[in-house]
Parts: structure tokens; sequence; C-alpha cells
């Protein structure tokens, strides 16, 4: 159920447009989990590439903030060394000059000088030769005087760095012109300072092992360059860069040239000198730590990465294993309902749609021809004697053989035909666009023949056949029952006309349908209403042509239908049960007027016929005594008319009823004899006392020589056995002539015996008392002649 | 026998010889030899190895007894100089340079005042008990006390 309201939603969705359809798609379970991938690794990568990116900034600030500390710091002291070295050049300026050496002893002693370990100080003459020095005087100095000379007079001349082998130290000399209070070179004096000095400043701490500091000069010449241990004197920088005028604030970061290390880089003129100082720190040292911690970032984020795909990984199998669990128990359940539903609507033993869906069906298609105008029909089967079937064979048998007729039917119709079981050995078949007597004709042909053909059930080869009818809605009904049932009349009909048929419905059938229906509705108050006749046939000796007897016929006085003979209502009345109390009513009524006759001096043999019902019934001896009590009837005078084929229905029972009836001292008859197949050695064992030859032989007796020869036979037989011979359906002399020429008893029939009701019958006996031995033809001409009613 | 008697023979006198002139050896380098000096007017009788680098290096301006401590080196480039840094503190002159230069550019301290001569740091350490100096051993005399041999 939940399924078709899915497929509803999604298709409402899918139809609003493409921005929908995106939604749909994305809001399927694999696509969230991968959004929520996609989100959560975003954030996680996002966060991250900002914290490095911090990281970054912090790291380049703070060695930016660092390098410009150690640039000041580098300043500060820079400037003041320098200015110890003017202040010291100033110093022996200020000097009288005569005895240079003198001067120097004096400054000495003093501690006016520098200290000697890193500092020199020697006085030259204005031609370049040393007067005297705090060294041991060398033979020349290493001032350019020239360039000197050209410098404005407070300017200090910074020259390159010279090696001294003496003692393997690199000098860096500060020289200033000495003049004449006139402006005339009066000598040179100079400050040579230990040119590792200068980067003496240099602290692994802050500077890192690859950092720098450096001193250029006006010329783009580094004059002493130090990175880590490694010092350089004199180098070229290579490069404007070092001397372009740029904030003190400025920090550039680019790469140096002789060792290709980027730095974070802060260059500063010395105010007062012609020198520039430089300080650089190495971006991969000053990262370092940055760095690391970055890669743990990345580290870590990955790690968390991968941890959270595989978490989602498992979440999603997870999901997708309970989403399939889920999905088969529903599937399940969904199996289960359709069984459910199938067992509710079909057959469990055909699989054939069952009564309560074929009518929904049934309806349906009802409905379908009324909108279209066509006709559609129903047919209603039985198949014929399954009873029997399955009382021989076994219920198991019985089912299969229905399971075979189903498939039988279904395999000659349309597809759009609707087979349906009812129940029992009942079906119905559904025919939409179907009016025409013809094609339904044809149809019925086809399920009598797929019916008709052999089957083998239970190792044994059956035959059975099935009988159909039909009703054509609209025509034979407007509503389901109706058409039901009158498809169920018209079955009824063909089953009546031999099986293995087919009838449509019809008003004819209706009406006699009703007729069936009210002959039982009266017939079960025929009893009551006092509407059943007795009438009376003669049984005339052949000898003397005398009535001897007579037999008791029942007839019905019906209000409407007038007079009824038996055969016609007789099927109802053993259907319904009726057979015993008419049969007893009709026994009780003939040993009455038996009675009533003997009082009136008209002592006759009273014969009245059994029926199969009452001869099978446990009570009819106990009932039968009652009656002889009751009515007083003399016992001999009364005899009972059994057909053989009632004997040999159940022979052994038969004869020990005939026993208990011979008993009570009532005679035994036996009907229409000839025509069963009784031996002659059962025939002695019977304790009867008359034959009753069957009328089809007295009939054919002229012609016929197989006729004679059965009557003859059965005359001598009746004889041997000291019976009484009685000929029945007699209707002309010569049939009398040939019976008295066989020494045949007594005869009844036509001829000379017509039945008639107990007045008229009287009348008979009496006038034969009055004429006796005379023939009286006439005494039966006030009955109508009615072949059909004669002979029961 | 005999020969091996005058084999080890041999071999004693030799090592007896060369322990002579060991001791001999070892008499004119105990007179060079240079020691740390104080004035006689200082109380200070002795100082460790350690206290006296540290005097000179500049990393303590006072005796241990919490009094001013003068360092007096003599004359920049004299060999009683180079055999006192190396020997007493062993360190050579470029180590000494560097040192002082980082202290003097980064204005943390000043090196050791130097005296022209011998004579003048005896003179010099003789009247300043606040001074410390270094000098060979036999040019020590009464006015001095040696403080680290």
């Amino acid at each position: 159920m939940n399924y078709s309201t899915d497929v509803v939603t999604s298709r409402t969705l899918e139809s609003v447009g493409p921005g929908a359809r995106l939604f749909e798609r994305l809001s399927r379970p694999r696509m969230q989990f991968f959004l929520i991938a996609l989100i959560l690794l975003t954030a996680l990568w996002g966060a991250t590439l900002n914290l490095v990116r911090i990281e970054i900034r912090n790291a380049e600030q703070t060695a930016m903030v660092s390098a410009l500390e150690i640039a000041g710091t580098y300043e500060a002291q820079m400037i003041r060394a320098l200015t110890e070295i003017e202040h010291t050049l100033d110093l022996v300026a200020f000097m009288d000059l005569t005895n240079p050496e003198q001067v120097l002893e004096e400054l000495s002693v003093n501690h006016l000088l520098p200290p000697a370990i890193l500092f020199a100080v020697t006085i030259a003459a204005a031609d370049g030769v040393p007067l005297a020095s705090t060294r041991p005087l060398e033979a020349r100095i290493y001032v350019d005087i020239a360039e000197l000379s050209l410098l404005p007079e407070e300017q200090l001349l910074v020259s390159q760095p010279r090696f001294d082998e003496s003692n393997e130290q690199w000098w860096l000399d500060f020289s200033r012109m000495l003049r004449t209070p006139d402006g005339e070179a009066a000598g040179v004096t100079i400050v040579s300072a230990d040119a590792e000095y200068f980067v003496s400043g240099y602290e692994r701490v802050r500077l890192g092992a690859r950092g720098m500091l450096g001193l250029l000069g006006s010329d783009g010449i580094f004059r002493i360059r130090r990175t880590g241990d490694s010092i350089a004197y004199g180098v070229p920088s290579g490069s404007d860069i070092w001397l372009e005028t740029r904030e003190d604030s400025a920090v550039t970061i680019f790469g140096h040239d002789w060792d290709g290390e980027a730095r974070y880089t802060s260059t500063r003129p010395i105010f007062g000198f012609p020198l520039t100082l430089a300080v650089g720190l190495s971006v991969t040292e000053q990262n370092a730590s940055a760095t690391a911690r970055i890669e743990t970032y990345l580290v870590r984020t990955t790690v968390v990465s991968i941890l959270l795909l595989v978490l989602l990984y498992i979440l999603g199998r997870l999901r997708r294993q309970l989403h399939r669990s889920r999905t088969k128990v529903l599937k399940e359940q969904i199996a289960h309902t359709r069984q459910i539903e199938y067992l509710a609507f079909h057959d469990g033993l055909t699989g054939l749609p069952n009564r309560s869906f074929f009518t929904k069906l049934l309806q349906q298609s009802m409905a379908e021809a009324r909108r279209s105008g066509k006709p559609m029909s129903l047919m209603f089967l039985d198949l014929d004697k399954f009873k029997s079937i399955n009382d021989t064979l076994g219920h198991d048998a019985g089912d299969q053989l229905l399971q075979e007729v189903a498939i039988r039917i279904k395999g000659v119709l349309r597809e759009s035909d609707v087979v349906a079981r009812l129940g029992g050995d009942e079906f119905v078949i559904l025919l939409p666009d179907t009016g025409d007597e013809q094609p339904l004709t044809e149809a019925s042909r086809k399920i009598l023949d797929a019916v008709r053909s052999s089957y083998m059930l239970a190792g044994q080869e059956i035959r059975t056949t099935i009988s159909i009818g039909v009703s054509v809605y609209p025509h034979h009904g407007e509503d389901e029952e109706t058409l039901m049932k009158n498809a169920d009349i018209a079955m009824y009909h063909a089953k009546e006309r031999g099986r293995n048929n087919v009838r449509f419905y019809s008003n004819h059938i209706y009406t006699s349908s009703l007729e069936r229906m009210s002959f039982e509705t009266n017939l079960r108050y025929a009893l009551e209403n006092d509407e059943l006749r007795l009438f009376y046939q003669g049984k005339r000796d052949l000898a003397t042509g005398k009535i001897t007897g007579m037999e008791a016929l029942l007839r019905w006085q019906h209000p409407e239908m007038g007079l009824i003979v038996p055969r016609q209502f007789i099927n109802i009345a053993e259907e319904s049960g009726l057979i015993i109390p008419i049969g007893l009513w009709a026994l009780e009524a003939a040993c009455r007027q038996s009675v009533v006759w003997r009082k009136q001096g008209l002592p006759f043999n009273m014969a009245v016929n059994l029926s199969a019902a009452q001869f099978g019934d446990d009570e009819l001896i106990k009932d039968l005594k009652a009656i002889l009590q009751e009515t007083e009837i003399e016992p001999g005078k009364l005899e009972l008319e059994i057909t053989e084929s009632m004997i040999m229905n159940d022979l052994p029972k038969a004869i020990g009823v005939m026993h208990q009836m011979k008993k009570l001292g009532v005679r035994i008859a036996i009907d229409d004899f000839g025509t069963g197949y009784s031996s002659l050695s059962e025939l002695k064992d019977f304790p009867i006392d008359t034959l009753k030859i069957d009328g089809s032989f007295i009939a054919d007796i002229e012609g016929s020589k197989e006729s004679q020869g059965v009557a003859d036979a059965i005359i001598a037989m009746g004889r041997t056995l000291g019976l009484v011979i009685v000929a029945e359906g007699v209707e002309s002399s010569a049939q009398v002539d040939y019976l008295k020429s066989r020494v045949c008893d007594e005869f009844q029939g036509f001829y000379l015996n017509v039945p008639m009701p107990s007045s008229q019958f009287e009348l008979l006996l009496r006038s034969q008392d009055w004429l006796s031995g005379a023939e009286s033809k006439n005494t039966g001409t006030a009955v109508v002649p009615n072949t059909a009613a004669a002979i029961l | 026998m005999i020969s091996g008697f005058s084999h080890c023979l041999c071999v004693l006198l030799a090592c007896l010889l060369m322990q002579s002139e060991g001791l001999a050896d070892e008499s004119s380098h105990k007179a060079n030899k240079m020691v740390v000096v104080v004035s006689r007017a200082n109380p200070v009788q002795s100082l460790s190895k350690s206290q006296v680098e540290d005097i000179f290096l500049g990393k303590s301006l006072a005796f241990p007894d919490g009094r001013r401590a003068v360092p007096v080196d003599q004359a920049e480039g004299s060999e009683e100089r180079g055999r006192f840094y190396t020997e007493v503190l062993g360190r050579t002159a470029a180590q000494i340079r560097t040192h002082w230069s980082r202290l003097v550019f980064t204005g943390r301290g000043r090196p050791p005042r130097s005296v022209g001569s011998r004579e003048e740091l005896v003179q010099v350490i003789a009247n300043d008990p606040q001074s410390i100096g270094y000098i060979e051993r036999h040019l020590i005399d009464g006015s001095l006390r040696v403080v680290l041999e």
C-alpha cells in the first residue's frame, strides 16, 4: 500500500519540474549519504585549510615582527659601534699631531681608545705613509687616499675589507682626512675594526642557522655578511634590491642570490654613514614549527576524513541492509496479503474464482454490458452423477475429477470468459459480449464434448457428462440474482431432458418451473385438503370373465389442473419425501373401501401398489399392521403389489420383508413380472401368491413369438409354483382368447377393465352380481378412456 | 747472563737519564709557568680556574667574597697574553677575540684594560688590591700573591 503511495508522490514531484526532480534525486538514500559526506568533508577541510592559512599568516607575521625587531636592535648596536669609531677619529683629529706616537700613547693610557683586541688606530701622513699605530707599524696603509680626498670633510670612508695574514683576521678600515685649518690635507686617521665585530651580534636563537646579518656599502658590496657560522667578506650583493629605499617597517621576502634561500628581509640605511644594514630570517626556518603544525593538521584531517568516510560507508551499508530487510518484510507481508486475498476469492481446489469473487465479476460484467449495450451470458453447469462417482471412487478421485473438469472447461473458452466454481460440482461461466444462441450453443457443445472424454481416476477409466443451463443478460434477468437463478433453472431442465445437454432459459421453462414449484407445494397440502382419490380397476377371471378383485389406483384431484395421474407427480413425491404418507393413505383408503364393500356383500380382493420408497421403509411392517387392525380388513383379502425391480434392488432384505408381510396374512403379488432379471431359483423362495405378467408382453402377444414365449414360460412357471397368474394391459378379445388357451388365471387392462371411482365401480360390482355370467361392455363407458392415465 | 745483565743496566741507565732530563725541563717550565696573581693586600687566597675565567671573560665583575675584581691583561699580541689564554683558560686568541667582539658590539661588556709591559703589570697589581692579572712565576715578588697555578 505504501508502495503505491510512494509512486504517487514521486510522480507528483516529477511532474512539478526539473528542480523538484533534482531534489527527489538528492533525497534518495545513497545520495543523502553522499551529500552528508560531502558537507562534512567540505566543512572539515574548510576548517583545516582556514587553520593552515591562519597558521601561515601568524608564522609570517611573527617572522616579520621578529625580523623588524632584530633589524632595530642591529641598527642600534651598529650606530653605537660606528659612533664610537667616528668619535675616535674625531678625538685623534682634535689632538696636536706633531708627535703622533705620543698622541696614541696618551690616549691609550687614558683608555680613550677602543679595545685593542678589536680595534687598531693608525695615523698616517697625507701621502699615506703610516706615522703611528696601536699595532705594529706597517709599511703602508690600505686606504685609498685619492678616494678619501674626494669625500666631503665630515664624511668618513669605509674601505673594502682586507685580510691580515699576520693574525688571519679581516679588517675593516674607517678613515678620515686630517686637514689644516685652511682645509689642506694634513694626514689620515684610520680606525681599523675587526670585520667580524659587525656581525658578532648574530644569535642562533633568534636568527637560526640560516638567518643573515649583513653590512653593505653604498656601492652595493657587502663589507661583511654572516649566515650561521659562515662569514663572507667584500662580496657584491648582486641586486639593487638591497639599496632600495623603503620604510623601516617593510619586510620583503625574496630568495637571496648566493644561497637561494628565501628570507624575510629588512634593510636599513644607517643614518650618517655610507652603510646599509641587512637582516634576513630564513622562511623555511621561521615557518618550520608552523609547517610542522600544518602537517599535523593535514594528517589529522586526512585520518578523520578517512574515518568519516569509513563510518559513513558502514552506516550506509547498515542502512541499506536495514532497508533491504524492511523491504523484504514488506514484500512478504504483501505476498501474504495477496495469498490471503487469493484464498478469499478463489476456490482452493481448482484455483478458479469462488462464489463471492464471481459475484463481483458478474456485477462488473453486467455494469459493463449495461454501458456498452451489448449482452452477456451466464452458464450454469452441473456434473451429472457426480455424487455416485464421489461415493464409489472416493473424495480424492472426486476432487481430481473436478480439477480436470475445470481445466477442460477453461481450455475450450475464450480468454475473456470467466469460469468459477460455486461449490460441489457446480460451475458457472461468464461470457462477456455474448448473447446470441448460435455462439452460445457452440461454446456449450465444446464444453460438453470436452467434459465427455474419459478420465483416469484412481486407476480407472471414468466417463461423466455435464448439464448446462444458459441465461442471457438482459433478456433473462437484469439483476445478478435473477440471472443466476434462471441459469440454474435452465440447467435443471437440461438435466431433466436426459443430461449431457444444454438448455437456454425461456419463459416456457419459467412456467414449467413454476408448475414444478406449485406442484410440490400443492402436493404437500393435497393430503390435508383431501384431494387424493383412489380409482379401481377390475381383475377378471379369464375363464368366466367375472370380476374377481380390483387394483386400487391413486389419482390427484387438483383443484385447477384437474385429475392428475401418479406418473406426473410421483417424482416430486419421491423427492419431497411425500411418497410415504401418500402411500400409507392409499393403503388405508383401499382397506377401508374393501371393508365397506364386504359389509355390503361385495367381498372382493383388493390389490394395492407399494412404491419402492414404501417397500424400503423400515416402518412398513409396523404401519401395515396398524392399518390392518384399524380397518379390520381380512388380511387374506389384501394383496400388496411389488415390482420385480424393487425386489431385485436388495434381494435378501426384500425376501425378509416379504416373509414378515406374509406373517401378517396379506397376499403378495409381483408386478410387471418379466422385465426384471429374477431367476427361477430365486422366484421359488419368494413367499408370493400372484404373478402379474408385464403389459409389454401382452401388447405384442399376437405378433411376437418371443413375447408369446415369455408369457407362456411365465404362465407355466406360475402354474408349477402354484401361483395365480394375472395378465396386465389386456386390450383386446384376441389377447383374452390367447391367454385363455394358455390357461392364465386372470386379466387386467382396458379391455373391460377401465379404472373408475369407487361409486361407479361399486355399481359395476353390483351389476355383476345381478348379471351373473353376462359380459358387461358398457360399465366402462362412464369413464373417459385415457391411455396415459390408465396405466400405473 | 752477563750480556743480559748489561742490557738491563743499559735500560736502567737510559731511564734515569731521561728522568733527570725531564726534571730539568720541568723546573724551567715551572719557573716560566703562567700564574694568576693578586695584590698581597687582596684577602683572596686562591681562585679556581672557572672563577678566573669568569673574571677575565667579563662574566663576573667580583671576587667570590664580593669585592670588585678588575682584570688586567698584558699587551695585545704579547707572548704572556697568548700563553695565559691558551694554557690557563684553554682558549685560542681567535676565540677570545670573538668573545669580546660579541660582548662589545652588543654593549654587554668591555675587555680588560691592558698594560704595556710585565713590569707595569706587577706594579699595577701590587698597587691595586682590586686588580688581578697573570705573569710568569719567576717574576713574582713579595707584593703579589698567586691565587691559581
